[in-house]
């Protein structure tokens, strides 16, 4: 363990290197030198591994191996008997087919990103008449959540039925900021 | 996506969650680069990296509908293909020096056949790789995915399983052994 000349060791300075330099290392020209040398080191060793990342081969090779993999084991779609919205028949639809159509309800949103849609049925009943849709959505800072919140439950309303009879939809909505932290969650009749 | 939000992974992990492989070949085509650059440097080998990523991506996808923190995800998939790298560690008891040599012999191998610049580098990432793999290995990681490949503190710890405060011990550690202080211990 190296000690510099103001009582600090190098430890000291390492175990806060990628944080902001604390007060004493603000005003101590020694912690000040051996951070600003330390992360020299770091940061050069880092890019090079970092360029030795070409030494790989293709990767476009390489995810067109791993997908030619995740298509031979495809998980199977959720299928459930439900009343069309257009015709009236029952058919079956796929949580997929349900969940393209909420996001495609959202449309090209500036304010409002989806994240993520499930929709299920709620009746025991098939067709099914009853659902509930799962819909967490990210906001742009400035949002106003409750404007947010019921502009998310008409939309996703929107998508479902478009799909599919519902008699009853229950709307789980969780609105979370950009990094993905919940900021509201609600659950509505539509 | 839409364009007030900014770029992030969050929508393409949902979408793939709700089954769609073309979200999932967005993700996979965003970070194969980093996880197979990650297994190497804890496998030693390029070869062996693809491969143990290739079944990282299949548990990742098998695993993806259970996955509740979708901003997380990064984490979670370094983690995933972290323990699917140990394994392998552990089936061909490679966690001793045998791992530094196949990649040293890997990055001198076509050597006799370079010009005089790419030679140089070779040497020089000869020299990096060399450090990083006399690492114990929980440093070794520690200093990958934070120093490497830019893992949040928080992301890493996932990705180890472990907590911010092991992960910065080992990490400083790391930085220790790599500043090349001749009283350092290597310790786990």
């Amino acid at each position: 363990m190296s000690s510099l000349p103001c009582g600090r060791t190098r430890d000291d300075v390492l175990q806060n290197l990628d944080g902001p330099p604390d007060a004493h290392e603000l005003q101590c020209p020694w912690c000040h030198d051996e951070r600003a040398r330390l992360k020299d080191l770091d940061s050069g060793l880092a890019s090079i591994l970092r360029t030795s990342d070409e030494d790989g081969g293709n990767d476009d090779g390489a995810v067109a191996a791993v997908m030619r993999a995740i298509r031979e084991n495809l998980r199977p779609l959720r299928s459930t008997s439900a009343v069309a919205a257009g015709s009236g028949e029952t058919v079956r639809v796929t949580s997929l087919d349900l969940a393209d159509a909420v996001r495609d309800a959202f449309g090209e949103s500036q304010r409002i990103q989806v994240n993520y849609v499930d929709v299920r049925p709620e009746d025991s009943a098939a067709p099914h008449r009853t659902w509930r849709a799962e819909c967490a959505v990210s906001v742009t800072p400035d949002s106003d959540l409750t404007e947010v919140e019921a502009s998310v439950v008409s939309q996703v309303s929107a998508g479902v039925r478009a799909v599919v009879v519902a008699d009853h939809l229950i709307v789980d909505v969780t609105l979370e900021d950009v990094h993905g932290e919940t900021l509201r969650h609600a659950v509505r009749d539509s | 996506m839409s364009q007030g939000v900014p770029d992030s992974l969050i929508p393409w992990v949902g979408r793939a969650q709700e089954g769609d492989p073309a979200a999932f070949e967005h993700l996979v085509t965003r970070l194969n680069g980093p996880l197979r650059s990650f297994a190497r440097g804890v496998l030693g080998q390029w070869a062996e990296a693809e491969d143990a990523v290739q079944e990282a991506w299949l548990r990742i996808w098998r695993r993806l509908p259970h996955l509740k923190d979708r901003a997380a995800f990064t984490g979670w998939a370094y983690s995933i293909t972290r323990n699917v790298c140990l394994d392998r560690i552990r089936s061909r008891d490679r966690l001793k020096a045998d791992s530094l040599d196949a990649q040293l012999l890997e990055l001198a191998a076509p050597e006799a056949a370079q010009p005089e610049a790419q030679a140089e580098r070779r040497l020089e990432l000869e020299r990096a790789w060399g450090r990083v793999a006399a690492l114990p290995l929980a440093q070794r990681e520690a200093f990958l995915l934070v120093a490497v490949h830019g893992l949040s503190y928080r992301d890493a710890a996932l990705a180890m399983g472990s907590t911010e405060t092991t992960l910065r011990g080992r990490l400083a550690r790391a930085r220790a052994s790599l500043t090349n202080d001749p009283g350092e211990e290597a310790t786990p």
